[in-house]
């Protein structure tokens, strides 16, 4: 990680709760002006999940940078020369929680404007509002991944644990989803998966938001954060 | 003054006006069952240079951490500056440099975007940073993973210099550093000390504790044991002097008062010498002296013997 960045999340760590209500806003901001008018459009030959589900690509990500976010310990070798200056360890999560939400939200514009663009090429009849509405609640379940990788990184004392745990969760809830769409009788399985709240198929060809897809994904999101924060406050220089 | 400083050493009367900068009350350290530190209790007064002597392990590395506020004491409090360093660990931070000997840097790292950090993370002005830069010699656009160790070590004491800080924090400071890299630190640590700043200093090097201490004591498995005046223990001691003579000499020949002899092998002597030098260089004018030397071992073995939990002996 390069120190300006680094500083730079630093110094945002400062405006982390306008950060998160910007990306919250933005969010808001698709999903409420765009819905409506979006309707119509359909493409011809495009799979509509490909092009939808690619922020699920980025769960990888938020597994791998959310498990390292807590556990490591100032000691560290690494982090002892952080550890050496006058900066809170909050100050150091918040400012890396910062970082991950600047970056998501990069590479998830990165991947709509790249895919945008390719269909422009391609001449490919493509309703972008449609795009962008499916890629952003998608952001929203990536940031539901990582709040609760953030809970295992406050929980656990290695990285690596926090990794196997929180790998296991997403991998044990996206089966669910999987087993729970696929047997009727088996329903209730699907309900307990965040994997069920988000669905770029039905966004990219009929978008209507649900609403309570994205309640549960944002409460996720939001109980993760404070479930992990008060599991660091208590453990935090335990050793 | 905390109980482990009475009942170990004394302050002199001339430090003993001066405030207390650190102030470590029975503190103590617990890893499981490993007992890391066990009811330390020591003072570093303003502008004293205290020094702790102690084999690898001995729980200096973990002292630092708890004086840090990154680790969270078993028992006991420690206060710098009247921050206490746990609650107020980061007001801690702000006043004071460190180097710690267990630190690394990101190799893929710049010098330059280090000092950037620390600048930016202590609001600092860069008063001292192209002084220091300049004087250890550190590429500041060079990669960390591309530069030597002792770059990286000379890089480590930039930082901890560069916002002029009251009190020094150095955790075996010297380790890494090749000889001419360790005399420009010895140098650095100098003027510190005559500038005033308060240091504390752990080292597992006897002749370092000798020649840059106020005060010197041995941490043996987490216990802080013999804590010693230098100046005091020095008067005390006296210097170890080698002679080699041109020829045998008698013992009756050379006895001057405040010489005693430490070994005779041949023509080459070893004594003693406490107090001035003049009448042994008067005795020594009648003789044919091949070569004279001072031999500093003294307090060295002294410290060494109070590192291995055997104390100072009749010395003190």
């Amino acid at each position: 990680m390069n120190v300006p960045l680094f500083l730079l999340h630093l110094k945002m760590s400062r405006l982390a709760l306008s950060s998160w209500a910007l990306a919250l806003l933005i969010f808001g901001a698709l999903s409420v002006f765009w819905t409506p008018g979006i309707t119509e459009q359909e493409t011809t030959f495009l799979p509509y999940p490909t092009l939808g589900s690619l922020p699920i690509y980025l769960v990888l990500y938020a597994l791998i940078f959310g498990s390292g976010c807590l556990t490591r310990r100032p000691t560290d070798d690494l982090l002892l020369i952080l550890g050496t200056l006058p900066l809170r360890r909050r100050q150091i999560a918040l400012g890396k929680s910062v970082f991950f939400v600047l970056a998501l939200l990069g590479l998830a514009f990165v991947g709509w404007a790249s895919t945008a663009l390719a269909t422009e090429i391609v001449e490919v009849d493509l309703n972008l509002a449609h795009l962008a509405v499916s890629v952003s609640m998608g952001v929203l379940l990536v940031f539901a991944v990582y709040s609760y990788t953030l809970v295992a990184s406050a929980w656990c004392s290695t990285q690596r644990s926090a990794l196997a745990l929180s790998i296991t969760v997403t991998f044990v809830s996206y089966l669910a989803n999987v087993i729970g769409s696929s047997y009727q009788d088996m329903s209730w399985l699907a309900d307990i998966s965040i994997f069920h709240y988000y669905d770029p198929g039905r966004l990219m060809q009929n978008v209507t938001v649900d609403w309570l897809d994205m309640g549960v994904l944002a409460g996720t999101v939001l109980g993760g954060h404070m479930t992990a924060l008060l599991i660091f406050a208590r453990r935090d220089l335990s050793v | 003054m905390g109980r482990g400083s009475g009942k170990s050493g004394t302050i002199p009367a001339d430090m003993s006006r001066r405030q207390p900068f650190i102030q470590v009350n029975d503190l103590t350290k617990h890893f499981g069952n490993v007992v890391a530190l066990d009811g330390v209790y020591f003072e570093v007064l303003e502008g004293e240079t205290f020094t702790i002597l102690g084999p690898s392990g001995s729980g200096m590395t973990t002292l630092f951490h708890l004086l840090l506020g990154l680790k969270r004491p078993t028992r006991g409090t420690a206060e710098v500056l009247g921050f206490d360093c746990l609650s107020e660990s980061v007001d801690v931070r702000k006043r004071v440099g460190c180097v710690l000997g267990s630190q690394r840097f990101h190799q893929g790292l710049t010098g330059r975007e280090y000092l950037e950090l620390s600048v930016a993370a202590h609001q600092s002005k860069e008063l001292r940073r192209s002084e220091l830069v300049e004087r250890l010699e550190i590429n500041e656009s060079e990669k960390i993973g591309n530069v030597s160790k002792a770059e990286a070590a000379r890089l480590a004491w930039v930082l901890a210099l560069l916002h002029n800080p009251t009190v020094l924090l150095l955790d075996n400071p010297f380790h890494h550093l090749d000889e001419s890299s360790r005399r420009v630190m010895f140098n650095l640590l100098e003027e510190e000390r005559s500038k005033g700043t308060t240091i504390l200093l752990t080292t597992d090097s006897p002749r370092v504790a000798a020649r840059h201490s106020d005060r010197v004591g041995t941490l043996v498995n987490g216990e802080l044991t013999f804590v010693r005046d230098m100046s005091r223990l020095n008067r005390k001691l006296g210097r170890k002097l080698r002679i080699v003579f041109r020829e045998d000499m008698e013992l009756q020949d050379f006895i001057v008062h405040n010489l005693s002899v430490v070994s005779r092998n041949g023509r080459e002597w070893v004594i003693t010498l406490d107090g001035e030098a003049g009448s042994l260089l008067k005795r020594l004018g009648k003789y044919s002296v091949e070569d004279v030397e001072i031999v500093e071992d003294v307090m060295e073995d002294i410290l060494m013997d109070m590192m291995r939990g055997r104390g100072p002996g009749p010395y003190v």
